[in-house]
C-alpha cells in the first residue's frame, strides 16, 4: 500500500493541476482527485512496474473527470454550427499583427485563459492539457483516453481553435493586435493599382 | 489527412515539441508556412505558461484521500475475516455432520446377532456351552440371584416323571449388555428352551422379530420381563412355567391342586421323537 500511495504523493501536485483545470470547481476537484486516488490503490495490481506511471494514473483521472463532468462521448467530438463556423473563419488572418511582447500579454491575460478553458468540452480540456502542460505525446494520449490518435488532433485542433479566438479577441480589444495597414503600389498606367500589405 | 489534422500538426511543428520525432514526413511541407503564423505563436505560448502555472495539492485533500484509501482497507479486512470465517465454518460444519450421521447409521447397521443364531448356538451339540447349574434346586437358587425376577412354578419338580419337561439346566448370558437367563428343558425327548429377557430391550425387540419370522413359537410378558420359548420341540405353553410372583404353597397341605392341562399338555401337533442332543 505504501508503494503505490507514496508514489502517488510524488506527483500529486501536477494530478491535482490537472484535475482542477478540468472540473473547475474546488470542492469538486477535491473530491475528484480522491476518488481517483482510492481507484488507483483499488486497482495497483494492474500496474506494472517500470512502465509509465503518469500515463496510468493519469487514465484514471481523465476518466474520473470524464464522470464528474458527466461527459462520456469522448471519441466523437460533435461538430456545432460554431465550431464549424470557426473552422471556416479561422484561416490565417494576415491583417493581424502581435505588438508588445508576450510577456505583458502574459500577465494580463492569465483570467481570459481561465475563462475560455472553461468554455471548451472535457475531451478537448484534457487533450490540451495532456499535451501543452504534460507533455505526452500524441499516441500516449491516445492511449491514455483509448481513442484513435485522429480524434486526439481532432480534439486539439478545435481545443486550440477556440482558446485562439478568445485569445484573438482579447488580444485585439486590449491593444496587443492590430491590423496591418494596406499600401497602394502605383505601378504603370497600364496595370491595374494593387494592394499589398507590409507590416510597420 | 483531415484540415483538423493538418492544422494540429502545423502547431505541433510551431511547438517545436517531438515534432521532428512524431511526425518527420511533413517537416518539408511546414517549414514553408512557418512564418505566416509567427503572429499566433504568442498566443499558443500564453495559455501553455498559463496553464502550466504550479498549483499546490491541498493537505486536506491528500488527507481525503487517505482517509479513504483507509476506510477502503478497513471494510477489506472486515469482508476477508467473514469470508475466512466462511471457508472454515463449511468444513467444519460439513465434519460435524458426517460425524453424526456416521454415528446414527452406525446405531442402526450394529450387527445384532439373530435369536436364531442364538438358538442355534444353545442347541448345537458342538459348541454347547454347559449351563451353569443342572439341578432343580440350583435352578431356582440361580433364579433367585438374578436381577430378572421370575421363578419356576414351585409346585413342579420337573423331573420329567410327575411334569412334561425335564429340566436340564440354565445359565445366564448376556446380549448387548442386556442380562438374560437360558433354562434348559428336555421335552418327550425333544430339546427346549426358554429365554428369558428384560421387557423393552434389544433382546426382546429381537424376539419380536424372531416371532414375526416363526423362529421364535410363543412369548409371554410378566412383570419386567419377557418370556421366550426356544427350539423347535418347544411347547408354547412352557412360558407359564415362570412367573414373577407364585402363590406360597401350605407346606402341611397336600397339594390337591391337579396340574392344569391346559398348561402342562402339550400342544396339538408336537410329537415325542428322541433327544436329539447330548447333555454334558
Amino acid at each position: 500500500m505504501e508503494d503505490i500511495l507514496s508514489t502517488i504523493e510524488r506527483y500529486k501536485d501536477q494530478l491535482y493541476r490537472f484535475v482542477l483545470r478540468n472540473v473547475w470547481d474546488r470542492s469538486m476537484a477535491d473530491d475528484v482527485f480522491a476518488s481517483a486516488v482510492l481507484a488507483a490503490y483499488e486497482n495497483r495490481d494492474q500496474y506494472i512496474p517500470g512502465t509509465n506511471f503518469r500515463a496510468w494514473m493519469f487514465k484514471i483521472l481523465a476518466n474520473k473527470c470524464f464522470i464528474a463532468n458527466r461527459e462520456t462521448q469522448r471519441t466523437q467530438d460533435r461538430v456545432e454550427e460554431e465550431d464549424a463556423e470557426l473552422l471556416i473563419v479561422n484561416e490565417k488572418d494576415t491583417s493581424l499583427y502581435f505588438i508588445g511582447n508576450s510577456k505583458e500579454f502574459l500577465e494580463c491575460c492569465g483570467e481570459e485563459v481561465y475563462k475560455a478553458f472553461q468554455q471548451l468540452s472535457t475531451a478537448q480540456r484534457t487533450c490540451i492539457l495532456l499535451k501543452d502542460v504534460e507533455g505526452f505525446s500524441y499516441k500516449e494520449i491516445a492511449d491514455i483516453l483509448g481513442i484513435p490518435v485522429a480524434t486526439v488532433m481532432t480534439h486539439l485542433s478545435r481545443g486550440r481553435a477556440v482558446l485562439r479566438r478568445e485569445l484573438l479577441e482579447y488580444a485585439q480589444k486590449n491593444g496587443f493586435l492590430r491590423k496591418r495597414p494596406k499600401i497602394m503600389f502605383r505601378q504603370n498606367a497600364a496595370e491595374p493599382e494593387t494592394c499589398g500589405s507590409a507590416a510597420l | 489527412m483531415t484540415d483538423e489534422e493538418k492544422k494540429e500538426i502545423f502547431w505541433t511543428y510551431l511547438h517545436g515539441k517531438k515534432f521532428a520525432s512524431e511526425f518527420p514526413e511533413h517537416l518539408p511541407v511546414v517549414t514553408e508556412e512557418k512564418n505566416s503564423y509567427s503572429d499566433e505563436v504568442p498566443l499558443e505560448q500564453a495559455w501553455k505558461e498559463i496553464l502550466k502555472r504550479p498549483v499546490s495539492c491541498p493537505t486536506s485533500t491528500w488527507e481525503l484521500a487517505l482517509s479513504k484509501v483507509q476506510t477502503h482497507r478497513n471494510t477489506l479486512r472486515k469482508k476477508n475475516f467473514i469470508k475466512k470465517m466462511i471457508w472454515l465454518s463449511v468444513p467444519m460444519a460439513a465434519m460435524l455432520v458426517l460425524f453424526f450421521y456416521t454415528m446414527a447409521i452406525q446405531h442402526e447397521t450394529l450387527e445384532t446377532p439373530k435369536l436364531s443364531d442364538i438358538e442355534h448356538i444353545i442347541f448345537t451339540a458342538s459348541e454347547f456351552n454347559p449351563p451353569s447349574v443342572t439341578t432343580i434346586g440350583e435352578v431356582r437358587a440361580f433364579l433367585e440371584q438374578m436381577a430378572l425376577p421370575v421363578a419356576l412354578d414351585p409346585s413342579d419338580d420337573f423331573d420329567g416323571v410327575h411334569s412334561p419337561y425335564r429340566i436340564v439346566g440354565a445359565r445366564a448370558d448376556s446380549y448387548f449388555d442386556e442380562q438374560l437367563i437360558q433354562l434348559f428343558f428336555e421335552c418327550d425327548g425333544m430339546p427346549a428352551g426358554l429365554l428369558i429377557v428384560k421387557n423393552g430391550g434389544l433382546a426382546a425387540r429381537e424376539i419380536g422379530n424372531a416371532v414375526a419370522d416363526g423362529t421364535v413359537g410363543a412369548t409371554r410378558s410378566v412383570g419386567g420381563v419377557l418370556v421366550a420359548t426356544l427350539g423347535t420341540g418347544a411347547p408354547h405353553k412352557l412360558i407359564h412355567i415362570v412367573n414373577d410372583n407364585w402363590p406360597e404353597l401350605q407346606p402341611s397341605v397336600e397339594s390337591t391342586v391337579e396340574p392344569t392341562e391346559a398348561v402342562y399338555e402339550l400342544a396339538e401337533g408336537e410329537n415325542n421323537p428322541e433327544p436329539s442332543f447330548e447333555v454334558l
